[in-house]
């Protein structure tokens, strides 16, 4: 049997509707790098359903724009295919190498053009208007506003990428202790924001 | 922190809704993984055409390449001598000094007269200051100051030591400044030549001195002996006149008489030639001799000359004269100085290390884990 197949297999019990939910054991993502890194697409298939719907909708909340996060997606893809035989682990994960991959190719895309857009939810993303929770959107986006840029992308990465905090410190190169003690300042902004609003 | 947990619910259930698959998923995906290539372990490389050339880099490097080319020297201090070229090491007994070869001395003679010249430029910040430390060590080592001049640029000195003092001199001005900042330049010449030529000219004087004392001793006795000759000439006339002249008085003998007067008109023709000839002589003599102490004079004149110009010499071997440059010193001319090479080529390379190392941080931003 395809151990490839066989770890697919395990990995795709732990999705969710497509999405996964806890993501896949650290053994079976290395084996699927592996596998990758040899040529395997089937292993950097299961790689991409695992990561993508993460990846993807932190680009599309970080872009506020479903072309533009297309592509950065894509980019950021190509750079993982690139640079995978180059790939050691040595104690870090695949998912925070990859964010970091995105993470900095939405800073070169600031670079060029400009800043962070800000959010106008009758422009941009109303894909997931139809999961019914339109209300905690609207008022998480609203109390998301009162973050700075950085938080903001703290608040990206530990809770749409699911990251631990140990993997937003090498992303953002910050310390673990600053990242905890900022994401605990911007957590109770937000509270005070979402209670204000729900008053 | 029931709130606390609340909020993190609702952040998770956010994040949760946003994860979501692009639209044209599937396309993306086939699209995307069919770049991977399906070959071995390690072959997958960068498009060549996505990969960055460090151009900056290697303008910066081809710039430190042209400026080492075009100006590899650097400052530093050679001594030389004042005709520009190398001491000779090992043909002085000082080190560091060069000795001028001399001019027509035979190989024979190996005494030496060496008369050393110094000269040194410094290089300072501070001129003033350094003028008058030079002055202090001038007079310390018994020497004079002959002149002194200084200005915040520029600043000169011109001094004369005692030869036996040099060294200590020169280490003392060494000291006034760094290694780097000081260019000597000493040289030596043997005045053995100057030397022989005083010594050979007194010889000649004091040969030509001893004929000139001989000869006038050897005038002084010819002219003795010619004196006493004609005397007794004159005498023995007188004697025969005298005798003549008493046998005139007593001879009456007209032919005898006659005879007689003859004899003594010869005599006293001959006694008026030796009176004329012993004045002749006279006249003579005075003349030589003062012609020769004359001549004796001007050569004892020339002689003394000589041991004047002989002590002069040595006196000179004795002395170091010498002349110091002080020329104020930027930033920028110490950091090339202490550059081990060329400083605008240093720079260059710096920047090209800096541009490099950027260069392959951007790469390695995405190639290698980003942390």
């Amino acid at each position: 049997m395809d151990p490839v197949r066989g770890l697919a297999r395990a990995a795709r019990s732990k999705t969710l509707g497509g999405l996964p939910s806890n993501g896949m054991e650290e053994q079976t993502e290395r084996s699927l790098i592996q596998s990758a890194k040899a040529g395997n697409r089937e292993a950097l298939g299961r790689l991409w359903d695992e990561f993508t719907p993460k990846l993807f909708g932190y680009l599309i909340n970080t872009t506020h724009d479903r072309t533009l996060a297309e592509d950065l997606l894509q980019t950021t893809w190509l750079k993982v295919i690139t640079a995978l035989p180059h790939f050691q682990p040595h104690g870090h994960k695949f998912s925070a190498w990859l964010f970091t991959i995105a993470h900095n190719e939405c800073r070169q895309h600031w670079r060029k053009q400009g800043r962070e857009v800000a959010f106008d939810i009758t422009k941009h993303d109303q894909a997931s208007d139809q999961t019914g929770k339109l209300e905690t959107k609207i008022l998480v986006e609203q109390a998301n506003k009162l973050l700075s840029p950085d938080d903001r992308e703290l608040i990206r990465l530990r809770f749409i990428a699911d990251l631990p905090l140990n993997d937003i410190a090498k992303i953002l190169k910050i310390n673990f202790i600053t990242v905890r003690v900022r994401l605990h300042r911007a957590l109770a902004r937000m509270r005070t924001a979402i209670i204000n609003q729900t008053l | 922190m029931n709130q606390r947990h609340t909020i993190e619910s609702l952040l998770t259930n956010w994040g949760q809704a946003q994860r979501q698959l692009p639209s044209n998923h599937e396309t993306i995906k086939s699209q995307t993984i069919s770049h991977l290539p399906t070959s071995t372990l390690g072959t997958i490389t960068k498009p060549l055409g996505q990969r960055r050339v460090p151009w900056a880099t290697i303008a910066f490097a081809s710039l430190a390449i042209i400026t080492l080319l075009i100006n590899p020297q650097q400052f530093s201090p050679v001594i030389l001598t004042k005709s520009g070229s190398i001491p000779l090491s090992g043909t002085s007994d000082n080190p560091g000094v060069a000795r001028e070869s001399s001019q027509f001395a035979p190989i024979t003679d190996n005494r030496e007269f060496i008369k050393t010249s110094y000269s040194a430029t410094l290089r300072t910040r501070q001129i003033e200051k350094l003028t008058q430390n030079i002055q202090i060590i001038v007079h310390g080592v018994g020497g004079q100051v002959d002149s002194s001049t200084s200005s915040p640029h520029w600043g000169y000195v011109s001094f004369a030591i005692p030869a036996n003092q040099l060294a200590t001199f020169r280490d003392q001005i060494k000291d006034l400044t760094s290694a780097r900042m000081y260019v000597e330049t000493t040289s030596a010449q043997n005045l053995l030549p100057q030397k022989q030529l005083i010594e050979d000219q007194r010889q000649q004087i004091e040969v030509k001195l001893q004929q000139l004392r001989d000869e006038q001793t050897r005038v002084k006795t010819d002219y003795t002996h010619a004196i006493a000759l004609i005397n007794s000439q004159v005498e023995s006339d007188n004697n025969q006149l005298a005798n003549i002249r008493a046998r005139l008085e007593v001879t009456s003998d007209y032919n005898l008489r006659m005879e007689l007067i003859r004899q003594q008109n010869i005599l006293l023709v001959d006694k008026q030639t030796l009176e004329a000839s012993l004045v002749n002589k006279k006249t003579i003599y005075t003349n030589q001799i003062n012609t020769l102490n004359a001549q004796i004079r001007n050569n004892e004149a020339m002689l003394n000359s000589n041991l004047n110009e002989d002590q002069q010499l040595i006196d000179n071997v004795a002395t170091v004269q010498g002349t110091i440059s002080l020329s104020w010193i930027s930033v920028w001319e110490i950091l090339e100085i202490y550059s081990p090479i060329n400083l605008i080529a240093l720079i260059f390379i710096v920047v090209a290390l800096i541009t490099y190392w950027w260069h392959r941080r951007r790469n390695n931003q995405y190639i290698d884990l980003a942390f």
